[in-house]
């Protein structure tokens, strides 16, 4: 290596590092965790929490700095742990806790909580400072996320995030000194920003200053259980946690790092996953000639007339946003039946696609997800696919294959059951699904597919 | 025996500042002659030797800051002047922005000359409005006059212009990683270094910082050398220093003194300079070099005024404010005013700064109003020792240096206001009493 290393010790331990390497990423190199607060990796050091100090010696100065943004300098004796340090750290608790609402017992974040899991560490067990306090009322006007201002901590992480990682650049700091305040510029609420509830600011947010709704309402951090998957929303293939408790998935969380590993969207975050109750196909379907009403029916009845009418002009459509392995079941299908096979992103898609053929099957991987109020709108600015998919009445049969009744299934005359994405194993762009519950009713895709 | 000088604002106010002939009639634009025939390496080694201690308060060695620009390949550079005198207490950057923008022109021209930079922006504080304009005419006719813009002096290449840029009043802004990001149209919040602003500073070129008498400085170093700047001053403080007198003290004003020339006995009671206390009293303490600076107190009168006496006493020149306090003047308030200034001027970035100011700010309060408690002297010096090691910047770094001296050098006047007493009778105390 042409370039100069640069030697250093940390608690004790040598260290070599090339120039302008942090403090911290030294220590990480050498298995020793200092404990951050604003930083955050892939986001530039923000140095502002002053949480992270460690006390230099040597070198050409001396005393603390924040490991976050101190260079490694040749020489220099670091220690991460010293009395001084934990005196620095105890005193940084002890402000941030004065100006923070305690009420632990009623907080999303309780259990999960940086600010909780270091006061802890530190022996900061109660506030020493009376006085003043931040206070601000909830902004519950995101459809998806609060923002309790009386528990930020001012680390900027969901601010820098918004900037540095998403680009958006909604979040902004206002006022000055203690009277600053983070949220939307010119004390706008949530929902008259241009936010599009990519969520990735809660995620980054280590108190519970930011918290989701589902979070608020619904579980507290020991309750649930993650399994790893993928999302397989779109091609980005968002590395996910899905978690679960009770039987039913609470939550999507990023894995990793935000920007670096996964940067999920704001439809990945909060409603590409759910598996909504009502609607859910349970059992296989046809439509009752005299009524036009879908009923239940049996498996050999729904696969027969499957079977039969792909025989003559009929095509096989599957939705993008599914696993290699259910696309090669189509695929498989089409070839066993001598029909042609595609795929489609959104409604608009499957209706060009759909076009000339007299029969067809369709996998609609995306019905279950989603609010689908169909309004597209401009409030939660996520995605809703609001093509009117009615055309294909004037098809000679329509068979459906779907973890929900939607709009297409409202054309279709025969449906078969298909697991949901939180219910799903297979493979993504390269990447794993692993289902985190298990199946309402067996894959009618893959039992078509044994039959033919 | 105690002396005026009469150098950086010789003829102050007897001609129009902004006039480049009567400038010149004055010795004006000798100095930046002069700098033409020299080389680059000639005219830094001057500056090192003439050992000017930057004017803005940190008192960094001007020569070193500019060697260290100097070495630095990146192109383009950038002059900027601090003019956002915001210290309460100072006001001789008002002086000689007033009087002598001329020369503060020169000076800057001088650095962009040096560090091969073509563009210099001067940050004027938003309240002095009306010496933004003086100070743009200033620019003006030395423009016309063909000491700013293409080929000054005639000589082929040397470009340079100044821009104004105006504070809004925000007193952080005067921290030099702030000031950039408000020229730059950020919010005025100090970055973190590094980088240092000689590397990534305005618009993440090199840039260099640095006072209005700096800059003003330069004019004398060059005209009359560096030997007799040296002379003025001290050795490792040249020069001389504009310190201005204010609070209860008889002639207030801006005085200029040589550095290590005078003590403070001498600036506060000499008729020369501050001419003693009004009405009869006696001086309880003054504070020096703003609201950042250390509080001294009569016994350490005889302190000689120089960068180095006065740190080796624990005082220091800062911006070279001295406002001096009677009798009358609890201390203890007067700690609460300065936090309150701190806790005012906070920009909220960093955890200790923006609630630890406040935390202080809320016990000298209690302190003053007769809610005090048993170990609230211990409270607050711990809590103004971890602000000062943990803050970010130079606001958060230097806020507890006034409290600090106090505690160092009348603690007795906490521990009694602890009690609920005031000694010098001028808090009101709910059940309290005066001494």
């Amino acid at each position: 290596m042409s370039e100069k290393m640069i030697h250093l010790t940390i608690d004790g331990v040598a260290v070599e590092v090339p120039p302008e390497t942090t403090v911290l990423a030294a220590a990480e190199q050498v298995g020793i965790t200092i404990p951050t607060l604003c930083y955050l990796k892939g986001l530039a050091p923000d140095g502002s929490c002053r949480f992270c100090v460690v006390e230099i010696l040597g070198g050409r100065k001396a005393g603390l700095f924040t490991a976050c943004s101190e260079h490694c300098a040749e020489g220099m004796e670091v220690f991460t742990r010293s009395e001084k340090v934990v005196e620095a750290r105890k005193f940084v608790l002890e402000l941030l806790l004065s100006n923070h609402d305690n009420n632990c017992f009623s907080c999303p974040q309780n259990g999960a909580c940086k600010l909780q899991d270091y006061c802890l560490e530190y022996g900061v067990m109660e506030n020493v400072f009376a006085g003043r306090r931040q206070d601000a009322p909830v902004d519950d006007t995101n459809p998806y996320f609060d923002y309790d201002p009386k528990k930020c901590i001012m680390c900027r992480r969901c601010q820098r995030t918004c900037e540095q990682i998403t680009g958006k650049n909604i979040i902004s700091l206002t006022n000055r000194g203690f009277a600053t305040k983070m949220g939307i510029p010119y004390d706008h609420l949530w929902r008259s920003s241009n936010c599009g509830s990519c969520g990735n600011c809660v995620e980054v947010c280590p108190v519970g200053a930011l918290a989701s709704k589902s979070n608020k309402k619904n579980y507290r951090a020991w309750e649930v259980t993650p399994t790893a998957t993928t999302c397989p929303l779109c091609e980005n293939a968002c590395a996910v946690e899905l978690l679960v408790k009770g039987g039913k998935v609470v939550e999507l969380r990023a894995a990793g790092v935000p920007g670096a590993d996964s940067l999920p969207c704001g439809r990945g975050h909060y409603t590409y996953w759910k598996t909504l109750d009502a609607g859910r196909v349970t059992a296989p379907m046809v439509k009752d000639p005299s009524t036009g009403v879908l009923k239940e029916t049996t498996w050999e009845e729904a696969l027969a007339a499957v079977a039969e009418h792909l025989k003559n002009n009929a095509a096989v459509l599957t939705s993008r946003s599914t696993t290699d392995e259910e696309i090669a079941c189509t695929e498989q299908i089409a070839g066993a039946a001598g029909v042609r096979h595609g795929v489609f992103g959104g409604y608009g898609e499957l209706l060009r696609a759909a076009h000339g053929a007299d029969a067809l099957l369709i996998y609609d991987a995306d019905a279950a997800s989603g609010c689908r109020s169909g309004q597209n709108c401009s409030y939660c600015q996520i995605y809703c696919d609001t093509v009117d998919v009615s055309a294909l009445n004037e098809t000679n049969f329509v068979a459906v294959a779907t973890p929900a009744l939607t709009e297409l299934t409202a054309v279709a005359d025969v449906v078969l059951p298909m697991p949901a994405f939180s219910e799903k194993d297979g493979t993504f762009r390269g990447k794993s699904l692993h289902a985190a519950l298990s199946a309402p009713a067996e894959d009618g895709l893959a039992a078509l597919l044994k039959r033919l | 025996m105690a002396k005026t000088m009469d150098v950086l604002l010789k003829g102050a106010g007897t001609f129009d500042g902004t006039d480049v002939a009567a400038y010149k009639a004055q010795g004006g634009y000798q100095a930046l002659e002069r700098v033409l025939g020299m080389s680059d390496q000639a005219v830094l080694d001057e500056l090192l030797k003439a050992e000017l201690r930057g004017r803005g308060g940190a008192a960094y060695p001007a020569g070193r800051k500019w060697s260290q620009m100097y070495k630095i390949p990146i192109t383009p550079k950038y002059i900027v002047c601090n003019a956002d005198e915001g210290e309460p207490g100072t006001f001789k950057d008002r002086e000689l922005l007033r009087d002598m923008p001329l020369k503060v022109i020169e000076g800057m021209t001088i650095a962009g000359r040096v560090l091969h930079s073509a563009r210099g922006f001067i940050y004027i504080r938003g309240e002095y409005r009306a010496i933004q304009r003086v100070f743009q005419k200033a620019i003006d006719n030395a423009v016309k006059a063909g000491y700013l813009g293409k080929n000054i002096c005639g000589v082929e290449g040397f470009d340079y212009t100044i821009t104004i840029i105006s504070g809004a009043g925000a007193y952080v802004c005067g921290e030099n990683s702030a000031l950039l990001n408000s020229i730059e149209g950020r919010a005025g919040r100090p970055r973190i270094k590094p980088p240092h602003l000689a590397e990534v500073g305005l618009y993440k070129k090199p840039t260099l910082v640095n006072n209005v008498e700096s800059y003003a400085d330069l004019t004398v170093i060059y005209t009359q050398g560096a030997d007799a700047f040296l002379e003025l001053g001290v050795p490792g403080s040249g020069g001389t220093k504009l310190v201005c007198l204010s609070g209860n003290v008889k002639n207030r004003g801006v005085y200029e003194v040589g550095l290590g020339k005078v003590t403070l006995r001498e600036l506060i009671f000499d008729p020369a300079f501050g001419g003693g206390i009004p009405d009869g009293k006696e001086l309880s303490f003054y504070h020096l070099g703003g609201q950042s600076g250390p509080i001294g107190f009569p016994e350490q009168l005889d302190t000689v005024y120089d960068h180095d006496s006065l740190w080796d006493a624990g005082l220091s020149v800062g911006s070279g404010a001295v406002v001096v306090a009677d009798g009358d003047v609890c201390i203890v308030d007067y700690c609460r005013k300065v936090m309150e200034f701190f806790v005012h001027e906070s920009c909220g970035k960093c955890t200790p700064c923006r609630i630890g100011t406040m935390r202080v700010l809320e016990l000298l309060t209690d302190l003053c109003e007769g809610r005090g408690r048993p170990g609230d002297t211990d409270r607050l010096e711990r809590a103004i020792t971890q602000i000062s090691a943990l803050s970010a910047c130079g606001l958060g770094q230097s806020a507890n240096k006034a409290i600090r001296s106090c505690l160092a050098h009348r603690r007795e006047d906490f521990l009694a206001h602890e009690q609920g007493k005031c000694p010098a009778g001028s808090c009101a105390m709910k059940g309290g009493e005066g001494a």
